[in-house]
């Protein structure tokens, strides 16, 4: 049985709690583990933070980002945007030797949202961004 | 609608130069501004070693680690040292995957983090 539903909101902090809510109550809906919900926010939020901080560099007011929930076989989450093209699968992971004093802050939000859920997919299609999370839900 | 609520509650308690900061409900970008402002006070005020009691956190993003590590950075400019205390499993995972465990100390308890400091 297959159920989709979608929501778009203005890309701006403020939404970020709205943004994590719905896809929370769509994962409960889907019967995904506490443990698989908790992971698939978290790199939610880092993929939403990602786009609501760099994807719109010149502030027009309607910059938007659209997620979808599917739930089949597997619980998909789909984030869409229509900024400037970056897939955060071709940024270079954190260099984790580095000590406290050259530390750079930047990187690890991209590491998290790659371990935290199952698949990871990128897409470029018609001047969107299109960043697929996959949970499978048979565990 | 259900499932996430955007709620951090911080308590200090400070003895012996100490402070004690338990942090309960979720570090993430709406509240670790919050998380980081805070500690930035108490660092500011003179208070240089700190323990932060995870107990009650269910859930950190790269926002907290990074108000985490500007605070490690600046008490480490004054001399000043930091432990983490009690993450629960998904918690830890977070920094061990980020790498966060190589560079700040983490512990299990309350009072082997007293004993560190």
């Amino acid at each position: 049985m297959k159920h989709e539903i979608e929501i778009t909101l203005s890309a701006v902090l403020g939404n970020l709690e709205t943004f994590l809510s719905f896809i929370v109550t769509q994962a409960q809906k889907a019967k995904l583990s506490r443990e698989k919900i908790n992971k698939l926010e978290l790199a939610a939020e880092e993929a939403l933070v990602n786009i609501i901080k760099h994807a719109y560099p010149s502030n027009k007011k309607d910059n938007y980002i659209k997620i979808k929930c599917k739930d089949n076989n597997s619980f998909v989450l789909e984030i869409i945007d229509e900024g400037i093209p970056f897939n955060p699968l071709n940024i270079r992971e954190p260099n984790l030797n580095f000590d406290i004093e050259t530390r750079p802050i930047g990187g690890v939000g991209i590491l998290l949202i790659k371990k935290m859920v199952d698949f990871v997919e990128y897409k470029r299609q018609d001047n969107n961004n299109l960043l697929r999370l996959i949970m499978q839900k048979s565990h | 609608m259900g499932g996430v609520q955007d709620y951090m509650e911080l308590n200090n308690i400070t003895k012996n130069n100490k402070s004690i900061i338990s942090i309960i409900g979720k570090i993430n970008a709406i509240t670790a501004p919050e998380f980081e402002q805070y500690l930035k006070t108490l660092v500011n005020n003179g208070i240089l070693k700190i323990i932060l009691d995870f107990s009650k956190v269910d859930y950190i993003s790269s926002a907290g680690l990074r108000a985490i590590l500007v605070i490690t950075k600046l008490l480490k400019t004054k001399s000043g040292s930091i432990v983490l205390a009690s993450l629960k499993p998904e918690v830890k995972n977070v920094f061990e995957i980020s790498g966060f465990t190589s560079i700040i100390p983490v512990v299990e308890d309350i009072e082997e983090a007293e004993s560190k400091l």
